[in-house]
């Protein structure tokens, strides 16, 4: 019995993965992946396409004065920074240790805030979030093309960066003992109370959510994850989560960036 | 380094902008009106209140309406309503008080000189 | 000058959403203005999948000659029914608006306008609410 469970789950996990592996080499497959904008009611979606009325725009708004009169003194131009919102997260070099860590958008911009300052801002500040939500609302249209190391050794670190976050997505977790695969890929469109379970892919990021009234970061997002299979919650930019947001952002590849989002 | 502002507001006029043409405004106020019903993240505290109560809309001086207002409305408050742009034009203008003593005004020109 | 406003609004608002649930605002209370609806529209979505931010839309026309004065906006179910109230000093006939509500649970929301005779008028709509809005911050 124990065995057959072993065999399912390495099972579930091959599969995860040859679906990985599929998109790493652009087999067409964007036919059936589709953005949690799919899944939203018409009410937030109208919301989320009106440019007078989208919360989200508040913080596009504020990011927008704020590189002008920060950023633009190193990165003149906003816009040739926006292909890092669908690249990210990469592999970073740790400047205190021999190995890399993930770095995803958020922590990138506070890093370079930190570096120019003498201040060491929260990934889901405002200022952090602001610059994010300008950013990606510069990458709409751009297709998710994630960046992998060159080096040899950068991207054996990169793979098991990327193995663990495709372990994390099939392995249960939490009392209610949930795999992500089992709803996001098992149970899309089936209803939970009145939402549509969506696909999880990472398409529009910062996300305006409506329980928690503001913006927040993908971090922040698949911490709420974890609380929603009543798991333990890893602290913010955990490794884990940064494993886990590349393996999405992978699985990703090739859909279309939608900037800022709305989303329950 | 320039700071954020914490409490930005949007005004979207939408219509044929000229005079004594009925237009519909769009105010967006950032803003988190937190009700102080809210559990905190450890489970236990409650977010404290940090809500609007009084809003008033003008156009130039004249004022349009004046709104009470609490809990019941969301974060981020959205108001839409429609004005009849005077004859002379003009700006419509819109400033909040919360109870923390915080207030904040923007307007913005009924006629724009873009075409 | 900013100080006494506060100072003032603090006050006001204190004393009008202070209030009990089970006074002027609740729905039987509601009921017995027997509120004439003509000329009130309201838009609210009938299902809403969160309570935290649910779009709402009315259009109230004054009966001829008359003009309205104040519009309040009520959901009786609320820990605050008062959602807002909005106050014309140019008094006016029409008088359209949208905003962003919060509903704590199922509940019908009321719009009441005032007109300048003293005169109410008023309807009520249904809102169905799957999460409510005022006690998780998950």
């Amino acid at each position: 019995m124990h065995c057959i469970n072993r065999l399912i789950q390495v099972g579930v996990f091959v599969i995860a993965w040859l679906a990985v592996l599929g998109h790493a080499q652009n087999t067409p497959n964007s036919h059936v992946r589709q953005s949690g904008s799919a899944f939203l009611s018409s009410d937030l979606l109208n919301l989320q396409n009106d440019e007078f009325t989208n919360p989200a725009l508040l913080w596009v708004d504020q990011g927008e004065a704020l590189w002008f009169n920060n950023c633009a003194q190193c990165h003149p131009k906003a816009r040739a920074l926006a292909g890092a919102v669908v690249a990210y997260p990469v592999w970073k070099k740790s400047l205190d240790r021999a190995s890399g860590q993930l770095v995803n958008l958020e922590d990138q911009i506070a890093s370079c805030i930190s570096r120019n300052t003498r201040t060491q801002p929260n990934i889901e500040s405002n200022e952090v979030l602001s610059l994010s939500a300008y950013l990606s609302s510069l990458a709409k249209g751009l297709k998710v093309q994630v960046t992998q190391p060159s080096e040899t050794l950068a991207k054996q670190e990169w793979q098991a960066f990327l193995d663990r976050g495709a372990y994390l997505y099939t392995t249960r977790i939490g009392r209610m003992n949930l795999s992500c695969t089992q709803c996001h890929d098992g149970k899309v469109g089936v209803a939970l109370r009145a939402e549509l379970i969506s696909p999880g892919f990472l398409t529009g990021f910062p996300i305006y959510r409506q329980s928690w009234q503001t913006l927040g970061s993908t971090d922040r997002r698949l911490r709420a994850c974890y609380s929603g299979v009543q798991a333990s919650i890893p602290t913010p930019a955990h490794p884990d989560l940064r494993s886990l947001e590349l393996f999405l952002k992978i699985r990703s590849e090739g859909m279309t960036w939608e900037g800022p989002s709305i989303r329950r | 380094m320039a700071t954020i502002n914490p409490f930005p507001i949007r005004i979207g006029i939408i219509g044929e902008s000229a005079p004594g043409k009925e237009v519909e405004v769009r105010i967006l106020i950032g803003h988190p009106m937190e009700t102080g019903f809210r559990i905190g993240i450890n489970g236990t505290d409650k977010i404290p209140k940090n809500i609007i109560e009084k809003m008033v809309v003008k156009i130039n001086q004249d004022i349009l309406f004046m709104a009470d207002v609490g809990t019941g409305i969301a974060a981020n408050p959205l108001l839409q309503f429609f004005v009849t742009i005077p004859a002379t034009g003009g700006v419509i203008s819109v400033e909040w008080f919360d109870d923390q003593g915080v207030s904040r005004k923007a307007e913005k020109e009924l006629i724009s000189l873009r075409s | 000058m900013k100080w006494s406003i506060g100072a003032f609004s603090m006050t006001w608002a204190g004393v009008l959403f202070a209030q009990n649930k089970n006074d002027a605002y609740s729905e039987l209370a509601l009921k017995s203005f027997k509120l004439n609806p003509e000329g009130v529209e309201l838009d609210l979505p009938s299902l809403v999948e969160t309570g935290n931010s649910i779009p709402f839309r009315f259009a109230i026309k004054a009966p001829s000659r008359q003009k309205i004065q104040r519009v309040d906006m009520v959901a009786p179910e609320n820990p605050n029914p008062l959602l807002m109230r909005l106050k014309m000093p140019s008094q006016t006939e029409h008088f359209r608006f949208a905003t962003r509500i919060r509903l704590a649970t199922s509940q019908d929301v009321w719009v009441i306008a005032t007109l300048d005779n003293g005169q109410k008028i008023g309807k009520s709509i249904p809102a169905v609410i799957t999460l409510s809005a005022c006690f998780d911050a998950s």
